[in-house]
């Protein structure tokens, strides 16, 4: 032959034992160090650390990186910098010093978090799945030559969920083990769908692998649902428009998705006074009160209050009276709002995009858009073993939800079983660091070293990401 | 939602005589409806160039989807890095790559766009060329077609260096794929790759459809730019064996998974899709950042969108003949909205845009002096909900005053269209517009607008007299 060949030896260069995850979310970053052995899900979750990946200035004009925002306790006209835009990464410039800041710096970063050598460690990198290659090749570049891991892998995130054990996941608490030889395999067919801050992904995956022609995101996340509420909320109770963080709080605590929205809108219809509506069933049980939908939000001043917090809305006649006792005594304490139909309004929107005018179809059908790409088994196959992870699968009632559209949408003769870990933000993170430590093979298939790197180069990477399987 | 933009203002009126010129944007008989109600009614909206239009809607609706999409309120707030004093960055060599990264000050649609431009149109991101392989044309690849026969048009190429030969060959899953020898091929000839199909009774499986213009270009060795066009290149190396699932024992006679009492006649479960269906299925390259968003569903298939009301958030069952927008239908909404499209028509009409620009570089952003957020900021409902706003004297507050006032002063004219008169109780002058009417009290200001304060205590001035408290509104 006489094209010289570089053969892409694999076994000459062993990637380090110590390998470090790392989830680079929009919202929060998920990193920390795998264990070596295989450990319960509850253990392993301990050396995961959760950092916001942000750069906050505060009213008093002073700058936060990462986690020194937790010190921050008055978040009203708290401005927000964020490395990744659109689930992307686009600005390592403020992302380097965020991760210098949580990760490399001994000072400031947390133990579970401090990566005291980097050429002694490979980095499992787990970003969105169809980024710009331009912004791939960036984050390659840097990774490898800024901080020189010594072994790098970087992986579509929602695929690495199939390394879970999500068989307790999916199957009830009388169904028999597995089998062991298949419990260590990863998910045959798993569909996960990933609802975190700036958009929904639903990912197929094939035994760990995400089958690329039936990915589908859906630009709509949680950033989206806390900016509504803010507009919402501004417009008919207090201009909440600089308060990020506070209606982001608000929607944490509060928000949730109806079983039945529009037996709830009624519930809370201030002209249904008169005729008493039940809220659906399911939603009753949120709040403790079987009939009252309604909160009162109590909001933070920064001062006496740091963190707001909600209570049930009590319409009774002497609770009525005291509320217009406090309005006439200008100097109350406390700044309260009565939340009723934004509570499921807002994120309603993911299901139902056209509420707001947008043109995008709701989850169910960007679900059934992505399967059809697939071969008809599969798609059951996947339908029956779906799995919500990100942030927005933190809102009560969101995966009830989703499987009873799904149901509607898909054959009646095809079981559909929509779940999600007991900590979905963690689980991506937690699917890589399993990987890490039972199924070593994998990751050293996938993954390079430096010296490869060096000698090959970046657009080598981002071929050998790409196509090795 | 309140839509607050600039209507295009041909010249400013000035207020002299009780008269002014006002564009004549009648329609002409011609072109005027044919039904009469239409025609009255068309003359009966006040907004001539009203938000009801379906492109102002559509252009509101854009706007309000990418003012949801903001990290924060305002676009232009830039948060600098703070220095950092560590040891670690302290007398460290930067590579060129790292620093040139640093140094990029774009967002996210300038690499979109970027890429879009590299590849129009384009459905995958193909791989990146192998940076020291010599030129070849790349490969097109056909639509997809079963193929039962071993002798497709197989290549296997070098182990992923040799661009030479490296065009995209087909998979061949269920072989033992040996890395070992290797097979050139003619650099021009086509690849075709087995479909997805799987095999008899195929129920209804998409096929995916990779049609690509035949175009041979030659690619930079160098660049890592994919070529244009859907071009898909594999590696029969990089197309690996399935890896074996062992599969589970099964502790009965296999022969009684075929019996008859087992097959329902209902329902048939679909068959089993080939492993090299499944390989090529994971094999692939992914979509591009626009490709992979979920598209519109087909006309039949949306449900009907759903209107909420505007004040309150049930569901909007009245709809504003004037403005479009929805209200639930109890008095209270209604009220609200009406007092609101009053707000809206005078702010209109004196373009709040523009008003604000005026004030912005003087202004700071202070809740004592104004506020305003988004153009969607305007808060009607916080004018006359008994919950305090949170700034009185925010141009909401200003703006609630100018409504009081007009309420008191209102003399529609007699012709059919309403026009609203303003009647200065000092000057009684007759206003045209509400924009004249402002225009006039402003201009008795020194150095125009400086504070909206002091415009609306101009306002509420001339309505009631000097002897009028502003700070007890």
């Amino acid at each position: 032959m006489a094209r010289a060949q570089r053969p892409v030896s694999r076994s000459a260069t062993d990637i380090p034992q110590n390998t470090f995850m790392l989830d680079n979310g929009a919202f929060t970053i998920k990193a920390g160090f795998a264990p070596t052995e295989n450990v319960s899900n509850a253990e392993n979750l301990q050396s995961c650390e959760v950092i916001p990946n942000h750069i906050v200035r505060s009213r008093e004009r002073k700058t936060y990186v990462a986690a020194q925002s937790d010190k921050i306790t008055q978040w009203s006209e708290a401005v927000f910098r964020r490395p990744i835009e659109n689930g992307q990464l686009v600005s390592w410039e403020a992302e380097k010093e965020i991760w210098e800041n949580s990760l490399f710096d001994p000072k400031t970063a947390s133990k579970k978090a401090l990566v005291q050598d980097p050429a002694d460690t490979t980095l499992v990198f787990a970003e969105s799945p169809n980024t710009i290659p331009t912004l791939q090749k960036n984050a390659d570049e840097i990774i490898m030559e800024e901080w020189g891991f010594g072994g790098y892998m970087r992986v579509a995130g929602p695929s690495l969920n199939a390394y879970n054990d999500l068989h307790p996941v999916f199957e009830d608490a009388g169904a028999p083990k597995a089998q062991s030889s298949l419990a260590n395999l990863p998910m045959e067919c798993l569909l996960v769908i990933d609802s975190g801050y700036s958009c929904t992904t639903v990912t197929p995956c094939f035994q760990g692998q995400p089958m690329q022609r039936a990915i589908r995101r859906l630009d709509i996340g949680g950033k989206h649902l806390t900016n509504l509420l803010k507009e919402t909320i501004s417009i008919r109770h207090f201009d909440l428009h600089q308060d990020t963080k506070i209606v982001n709080d608000i929607k944490e605590d509060v928000a949730f998705v109806s079983r039945d929205p529009k037996a709830d809108l009624e519930a809370v219809w201030k002209g249904n006074k008169a005729k008493h509506y039940p809220p659906s069933a399911g939603t009753a049980d949120i709040d403790g009160r079987p009939t009252e939908l309604r909160i009162d939000y109590v909001l933070p001043d920064g001062v006496n209050l740091t963190r707001g917090y909600s209570r049930p809305h009590d319409s009774s006649k002497e609770a009525e009276r005291k509320r217009k006792l406090a309005l006439s005594q200008p100097e109350t304490n406390e700044i309260v709002m009565t939340l009723g139909n934004e509570r499921f309004v807002t994120p309603e929107v993911l299901f139902n995009p056209a509420d707001i005018g947008s043109k995008q179809p709701g989850l169910a059908d960007c679900v059934i858009q992505s399967l059809a790409k697939l071969p008809p088994l599969v798609q059951a196959t996947m339908v029956a073993n779906t799995i919500v992870v990100g942030g927005n699968a933190n809102i009560p009632g969101f995966v009830e939800r989703l499987q009873n559209e799904l149901r509607a949408r898909v054959k009646v003769e095809w079981p559909v079983r929509v779940r999600k870990m007991e900590d979905p933000i963690t689980s991506t993170w937690l699917g890589g660091a399993r990987l890490a430590c039972n199924h070593r093979d994998i990751l050293q298939k996938h993954a390079v070293t430096k010296a490869q790197y060096d000698e090959n180069g970046s657009s080598w990477l981002a071929r050998h990401f790409a196509t090795a399987h | 939602m309140p839509l607050i933009e600039e209507l295009p203002v041909t010249a400013p009126v000035k207020a002299s005589a009780g008269w002014a010129y006002v564009p004549d944007t009648a329609p002409l008989p011609s072109q005027a409806p044919s039904n009469r109600n239409d025609r009255k009614r068309a003359a009966a909206s006040t907004i001539r160039h009203g938000v009801n239009t379906t492109a102002k809607r559509e252009k509101a609706i854009e706007r309000r989807l990418e003012s949801l999409n903001k990290e924060n309120y305002k676009d232009g707030v830039h948060v600098p890095i703070p220095p950092s004093n560590r040891e670690r960055d302290k007398g460290r060599k930067v590579t060129s790559n790292v620093r040139r990264i640093l140094g990029y000050q774009r967002n996210f649609a300038h690499y979109l766009a970027d890429e879009e431009g590299r590849n129009p149109g384009a459905t995958h991101y193909a791989l990146p060329a192998v940076a020291t392989g010599t030129m070849a044309p790349p490969e097109k690849m056909a639509t997809m077609q079963k193929s039962t026969s071993k002798d497709l048009g197989r290549r296997k190429s070098g182990r992923g260096r040799d661009v030479t030969t490296d065009e995209g060959s087909a998979p061949h899953a269920p072989q033992p794929q040996s890395r070992g020898p290797k097979r050139r091929q003619s650099v021009k000839s086509r690849i075709s790759i087995s479909e997805v199909n799987s095999s008899p009774a195929s129920a209804g499986t998409p096929v995916a459809q990779k049609t690509t213009t035949p175009q041979v270009k030659t690619e930079e060795s160098q660049s890592e730019h994919p070529q244009s066009q859907d071009i898909f290149m594999m590696d029969a190396a990089s197309i690996p064996e399935p890896t074996t699932v062992p599969k589970a024992q099964p502790d009965y006679p296999p022969a009684w998974d075929d019996d008859l009492l087992l097959r329902s006649s209902t329902y048939d479960i679909p068959p089993m899709p080939t492993d090299r269906v499944m390989q090529l299925l994971v094999s692939e390259p992914p979509l591009t950042y626009n490709a992979a968003r979920a598209t519109q569903l087909d006309k039949d298939k949306r449900p009907p969108p759903r209107h909420f009301c505007g004040i309150c958030g049930y569901w909007g069952r009245v709809k504003c003949k004037k403005c479009g927008e929805f209200t639930c239908g109890t008095m209270e909404c209604w009220k609200a909205h009406e007092d609101y499209w009053i707000l809206n028509c005078l702010m209109l009409g004196y373009g709040a845009t523009q008003m604000c620009s005026e004030l912005k570089e003087q202004a700071e952003l202070d809740t004592n002096t104004w506020r305003l957020g988004s153009a969607e900021g305007l808060q009607p409902t916080a004018l006359w909900s008994s919950v305090p706003s949170r700034s009185a004297n925010s141009i909401l507050g200003i703006a609630y005053r100018i409504v009081e006032f007009s309420r008191g002063k209102l003399v529609t004219s007699s012709t059919a269209s309403t026009t609203y008169s303003y009647k200065n109780v000092n000057a009684s002058h007759y206003f045209r517009t509400a924009r004249d009417y402002i225009h006039y009290e402003t201009s008795s200001l020194q150095g125009g607008i400086c504070d909206l304060s002091l415009l609306a205590d101009s306002v509420v001035n001339a309505a009631l007299g000097s002897s009028h408290n502003p700070h007890k509104t």
